[in-house]
């Protein structure tokens, strides 16, 4: 009678885990080897829910793996190649201890090497699963990029890093699809919609590069390697998907003449430094058919469910367009002080036209006495010999631009001014959150909704800036108040202008005027239909969800009180700012 | 992502908001120190002839002292000796009279047999009438059915919730890496003044550790198995 007794520990979780020493025993490796491994093949370690139970009693530290991942490991084809490797090293270092010149060299010649491309495409089985992973992949790449070099990393992964990045930067300004900037102390971040994914990735700042002690080299070597290969693949696929060449032709490279720099430089290296200026533009795989304007199709509105959708989307495209253009017919030039890759790559990507001193780098396309540039970029307080036809402007308007999405008065940009602050893009405020003055007049202008006092704003020291504000701000309630009765502003305003047209009349004795456009915006009508959308689905709530709903709105209110506050508190400030001010100049 | 206060030029609001965040970082960690100090201090207020004795004290714990051992010989006159205890029963003695009968015995065992035999026909009864039970049967198995698995539902909910959280994959913990914050009069406003803080290594491995692509390590210590040995040359004239 009765069943045979279980033995404990051969069911459930103890047999579905691994610790590290095990699998590498299992899988007859060196630890080193087996991490590598386990890098390349996206395999992560795992907390068990119940360590004892795991362990087998013991509640000692251990890295786990699952078994089952461990089992797949082991089919994986590259570990005959470590085991290989292994063996290469045992021969080599028994040829060198016996002094055997051509043994040596023989087997250095026959190093056993190996290819990851089937493990990026068993990881990655479509390219969206590719490019959502690629933000990593990316702050790797251009950090090992711009690595210099050292005993550290292998020399061959730096170069294929930064190759490998600056064909992406390539497609980047190609297909416009780069969006935000922004300057951090730690590097600068960019971010990028390519192919409906948004991408995020971090380029370190150029200089004042310090090798840290405590990251282990060997490890992030083997997540470049891997993503390098990765970023190859990726690179192929995007160059195609916009007919482009890869490996990367550049249109005018035989017509360049051979510069002072590179006179000592191969082919192949001229090349690549030509490349990795980013100041030309690639050759297209169909020859002469040039950029064509892609027009947005026209879906029936009654096909999808939301007739507002297409608005939007069309709004959107329209923004896109708009941000994609921002440089376009502008022609820069950059100083040496300034990070000149990057903003190469900011200028281009957006439409400009670019160059530097031939000094500097390779690739200088035209010299600083071109007196068609518009702009110079200066990162000094002053400079000399100043060209009166173009402007010169600190780096950060470029970055500040991007951000806003259109071309920002230079003022406060001017060399030796004291810049306004760097905002970043990455922010998007929460209904009801604070939001500094200066940030809402950056959003205002992205809005539209004041064109033309911008300029005036961003003068220094102008003392109606913050009336202007005031009375702004007081439209916009005055907007918000009226809402439910659709377009009764607009209506009020042109009554207010028909009566001045009206008094216009009276002195002149009748006159036929030209009627102006009707200002038709699109966006606020579709903000007042989402507020009465809001209201109506406000009045569908039942009685029992009704209390939440209440107390959710109830702290809401608490937080707009505290932003009222905030505002309160800065407006304070300033205005105590400007009388001090006042109070100085009266003394002088 | 990183925090709009590590802007190379922040705007004012966003910047004291990291630096609140460093500030409570610190404190955090001062707050820490502080306890460890006062734990030590404490300890050393102890004076060292109250420490040893406490010590004796503790480590003579269950040793029995010479007065103690004394007592208990006088004790033990009157006592069993330790060799008689195994003979001896700790039960009380069995007496005859108070032994079952063969008729008692046989009458406990009718009874037993009936009790059993009604609560046989009781079963029978109710599992003969659980045909008419049938609907709510159902119904209580499949309230069961569905308890089960929204309880299960929950806990794979948890489970992945969980998954993004860092877990501990090693023997050391993850440390969240210091902020990098530039101090105001660091600041400099300008990108050709500026010193960049922090490094992406160590940022790019921290990150690794947070989402549980990699465990925490430490770099081993390097020592010498054996220590060496310094002699002095014959040579060498001193």
């Amino acid at each position: 009678m009765g069943r045979e007794r279980r033995k404990k520990y051969e069911k459930g979780e103890a047999t579905a885990f691994m610790s590290r020493n095990q699998a590498i025993n299992k899988l007859q490796l060196t630890l080193a080897d087996f991490r590598r491994l386990c890098i390349l093949k996206g395999i992560y370690p795992h907390e068990p829910k119940h360590k004892k139970r795991v362990n087998k009693g013991s509640t000692v530290h251990k890295t786990y793996y699952l078994v089952k991942d461990i089992n797949f490991l082991a089919h994986e084809p590259i570990i005959n190649k470590f085991r290989e490797f292994k063996h290469f090293v045992r021969r080599l270092k028994k040829a060198i201890n016996k002094r055997n010149k051509d043994a040596e060299q023989r087997i250095r010649n026959n190093k056993p090497k190996y290819k990851l491309d089937h493990i990026v495409r068993e990881r990655y089985p479509s390219f969206q699963d590719a490019l959502g992973d690629l933000d990593d992949c990316l702050s790797m790449c251009f950090l090992f990029g711009t690595m210099p070099q050292g005993a550290r990393v292998h020399m061959e992964y730096i170069n294929h890093a930064r190759k490998l990045t600056v064909e992406f930067m390539h497609y980047i300004i190609a297909s416009k699809s780069l969006r935000k900037v922004f300057i951090s102390i730690k590097g600068i971040y960019f971010q990028a919609e390519v192919m409906g994914q948004q991408l995020t990735w971090v380029v370190p700042h150029g200089l004042g590069y310090q090798h840290p002690d405590d990251v282990d080299y060997r490890v992030m070597q083997t997540f470049v390697e891997f993503y390098t290969t990765l970023l190859g693949f990726i690179n192929f696929k995007l160059y195609h998907s916009i007919n482009l060449h890869y490996p990367p032709k550049l249109e005018l490279d035989a017509a360049t003449p051979v510069d002072e720099n590179e006179e000592n430089m191969t082919e192949k290296e001229r090349y690549q430094e030509r490349l990795s200026a980013l100041s030309q533009t690639l050759r297209s795989l169909d020859e002469g058919g040039g950029e064509e304007e892609v027009q947005l199709d026209e879906f029936p509105a009654v096909e999808t469910d939301d007739p507002d959708r297409v608005e939007k989307a069309k709004v959107e495209a329209e923004k896109i367009k708009k941000l994609q253009n921002l440089f376009k017919g502008l022609k820069f030039f950059l100083n040496r002080e300034v990070p000149r890759e990057t903003l190469v790559f900011i200028i281009r990507s957006f439409g400009g036209d670019v160059s530097w001193h031939k000094s500097v780098a390779v690739g200088a396309t035209y010299p600083e006495s071109d007196e068609s540039i518009t702009h110079q970029i200066v990162d000094r307080p002053q400079t000399k010999n100043q060209y009166l036809s173009r402007y010169y402007v600190q780096p950060q308007w470029v970055f500040d631009c991007v951000n806003n999405t259109s071309l920002l008065p230079m003022e406060s940009y001017f060399p030796g001014a004291t810049l306004p602050p760097h905002l970043s893009p990455f922010v998007e405020e929460a209904e009801g959150d604070y939001v500094p003055p200066e940030r809402q007049a950056l959003i205002n202008r992205q809005l539209g909704l004041q064109e033309d006092s911008g300029v005036e704003e961003d003068e220094e020291g102008s003392e109606d800036e913050e009336e202007d504000e005031e009375e702004e701000e007081e439209e916009e309630s005055e907007e918000e108040e009226e809402e439910p009765e659709k377009g009764r502003g607009k209506r009020k305003r042109k009554h207010e202008t028909e009566a001045a047209t009206a008094d216009q009349a009276k002195k002149l004795n009748m006159s036929v005027e030209a009627g102006a456009p009707e200002n038709f915006n699109v966006e606020q009508k579709l903000q007042r239909q989402t507020m009465e959308e809001r209201r109506l689905a406000e009045m569908m709530i039942p009685k029992k969800k009704k209390r939440l709903y209440d107390k959710i709105m109830f702290a809401k209110k608490k937080k707009n009180q505290e932003t009222r506050k905030l505002k309160e508190k800065r407006e304070a400030i300033e205005t105590q700012k400007k009388s001090e001010s006042k109070k100085k100049k009266k003394k002088q | 992502v990183p925090h709009p206060g590590a802007s190379y030029n922040p705007d004012y609001e966003d910047y004291q908001e990291l630096l609140s965040k460093a500030h409570e970082v610190e404190e955090k960690k001062l707050l820490e120190e502080k306890k460890l100090q006062k734990f030590e201090e404490e300890i050393k207020k102890v004076d060292p002839k109250t420490l040893e004795r406490t010590w004796l004290s503790e480590m003579s714990e269950g040793i029995k002292d010479k007065e103690e051992l004394k007592e208990e010989e006088e004790d033990g006159d009157d006592a069993i000796n330790a060799e008689d205890l195994d003979r001896i029963s700790v039960n009380p003695p069995v007496r005859r009279e108070s032994k079952k009968t063969r008729t008692q015995r046989n009458k406990e065992k009718k009874k037993k047999m009936q009790e059993k035999l009604k609560a046989q026909g009781k079963m029978d009864k109710t599992k003969a009438n659980e045909i008419f039970r049938l609907k709510s049967m159902k119904a209580e198995l499949d309230e069961r059915e569905a308890d089960l698995q929204r309880k299960a539902q929950e806990r794979r909910q948890k489970w992945q919730s969980q998954g993004l959280q860092t877990r501990k994959l090693g023997r050391l913990k993850f440390e969240e890496p210091l902020l990098e914050i530039k101090l105001s009069g660091e600041l400099e406003g300008s990108l050709r003044k500026l010193k960049p803080e922090g490094n992406l290594f160590v940022d790019r491995m921290k990150s690794f550790e947070k989402r549980n692509i990699m465990e925490p390590r430490q770099e081993a210590k390097k020592y010498r198995k054996y220590k060496r040995k310094t002699v002095i040359k014959r040579s060498h004239k001193v």
